[in-house]
């Protein structure tokens, strides 16, 4: 299929949405066609059902039910047949936790009840959402015809099941780090270290427990970014999500009892302190956790986000215990998967 | 002179995962392809962790930690030398993981 640019689509649906209006205007629908936004238009032209997304689309603690349930809401509409336009109109921001995740989602609807299900309203897409969906490649996800990825500053999301991908997202860190400041070899191998080892060990805890009933289909879905000085990876899985699991860790045993663990945001916490500080069991496992948190623990002021099952847990980086913030929170809803996002300052 | 293993050269630059089933270049077969043999001869050799900095924990752990629960005594492991050119911590990690299994071993 021949690629064209985004604004020729987006001309393309102008197009289309004037032509309705003038129709309408024509058939005396002038009060309507006042009243009704952009986007009611192109729900219409469409024959789709809108999915409205939130101001601020983010997993933090005040955001985090209102950026899921319009997902949620996509997800029950398609699935009962309905054919979804999604509509960012009122949204100022989007993390990048929310992008992968939502990539994720949108991928496996289309995957399972065709391409043709969803569609995204341009028309009303604020131009920073479109430089940021292009460049992690939603747009191309569900606008097909779309042209691919041009800019520096963004790592496309990519579909993976093992280390694949890893080398592009290593070298796009180190080459990120490198243009914000002046680095050692020594520096440089201590990036490369961080980062793949936080990395691998997410993608191995996918591989080992994301999808303990699943044969096929351990995806992971990551991206990268630079936005605003700070570099974002992020990563997710569809599978079980961490609280489910932990309870068939060998060291689960040694946490239970000595934490309070009432919801899953605390089982989330607890593992994470725990493998931060202990010798852990037999085959070492839980070390993997450790090193997620490494990336962020060695930066003032870098910032970990994990969303599974019920539970946000956000870590505070600093090299200093007593300087380090944790922060957990159960959720209204189950994100079916677990969603890891590091957040590094390139710049002191 | 000292046999040496140069991970990156002989091994992968890419070292991933635990298992085999993990991946191409995992910490079981690095120890049963590499470390294993090494020790069979019963000769000092160095392990050259150099021009790679990709080791996660999980691997790690397996190739180091786990040759101790393959069999090899404290006296071999007298035999066997760790080190990284640029980043020491990667070999102090090692060494950590091996004295862990042998403290799991112990128990």
């Amino acid at each position: 299929m021949k690629k064209i640019t985004l604004d020729t689509i987006l001309q393309h649906e102008r197009q289309a949405i004037d032509r309705e209006k003038r129709r309408r205007r024509l058939r005396g629908e002038n009060r309507s066609t006042q009243e009704a936004s952009n986007n009611d238009f192109y729900a219409q032209i469409s024959n789709r059902n809108t999915v409205t997304f939130d101001e601020r689309c983010e997993f933090t603690n005040s955001n985090i039910n209102a950026t899921l349930e319009p997902i949620l809401s996509l997800r029950s509409k398609v699935e009962s047949g309905e054919k979804v336009v999604l509509d960012f109109s009122k949204t100022v921001y989007c993390s990048a936790i929310f992008v992968v995740y939502l990539f994720s989602e949108i991928e496996l609807l289309m995957n399972q009840y065709g391409q043709n299900t969803i569609d995204l309203n341009l028309y009303t897409l604020p131009d920073k959402l479109k430089r940021l969906f292009k460049g992690i490649g939603l747009l191309q996800l569900i606008k097909t015809r779309v042209s691919d990825n041009t800019s520096r500053r963004f790592l496309p999301v990519t579909r993976g099941i093992n280390d694949q991908q890893l080398d592009d997202i290593i070298s796009f860190v180190i080459d990120q780090a490198r243009f914000k400041t002046d680095l050692s070899d020594q520096q440089r191998a201590r990036v490369e270290l961080l980062t793949s080892s936080a990395i691998s060990e997410a993608m191995l805890n996918v591989q080992y427990h994301a999808y303990p009933t699943s044969e096929i289909d351990r995806y992971w879905w990551i991206m990268a970014a630079i936005i605003d000085g700070d570099l974002y990876i992020a990563l997710c899985d569809r599978g079980v999500g961490i609280p489910s699991t932990l309870p068939y860790s060998s060291w689960w045993e040694q946490i239970m009892g000595a934490l309070p663990i009432n919801d899953d945001a605390q089982m989330i916490a607890a593992a994470m302190k725990y493998t931060r500080s202990s010798v852990i069991g037999k085959r070492g496992r839980g070390k993997g956790t450790r090193d997620i948190q490494k990336l962020v623990l060695e930066h003032k002021k870098g910032l970990l986000t994990i969303v599974s099952g019920k539970g946000l847990y956000r870590l505070n980086g600093a090299p200093y215990e007593e300087d380090r913030r944790e922060e957990h929170f159960p959720l209204l809803y189950d994100i079916s998967g677990t969603a890891i996002n590091w957040r590094i300052p390139l710049e002191d | 002179m000292i046999n040496k293993i140069d991970v990156a050269k002989e091994f992968s630059a890419r070292p991933y995962g635990r298992y085999r089933d993990d991946g191409e270049f995992s910490a079981q077969r690095f120890r049963e392809e590499f470390l294993l043999p090494a020790f069979e001869q019963g000769l000092p050799f160095l392990v050259d962790l150099s021009g790679s900095n990709r080791y996660g924990s999980s691997f790690l752990e397996e190739a180091f930690g786990g040759l101790i629960r393959d069999g090899i005594t404290q006296e071999q492991l007298g035999l066997m030398e760790i080190k990284h050119e640029l980043l020491p911590s990667i070999p102090l990690e090692a060494k950590e993981y091996i004295e862990q299994a042998i403290s799991a071993n112990d128990n």
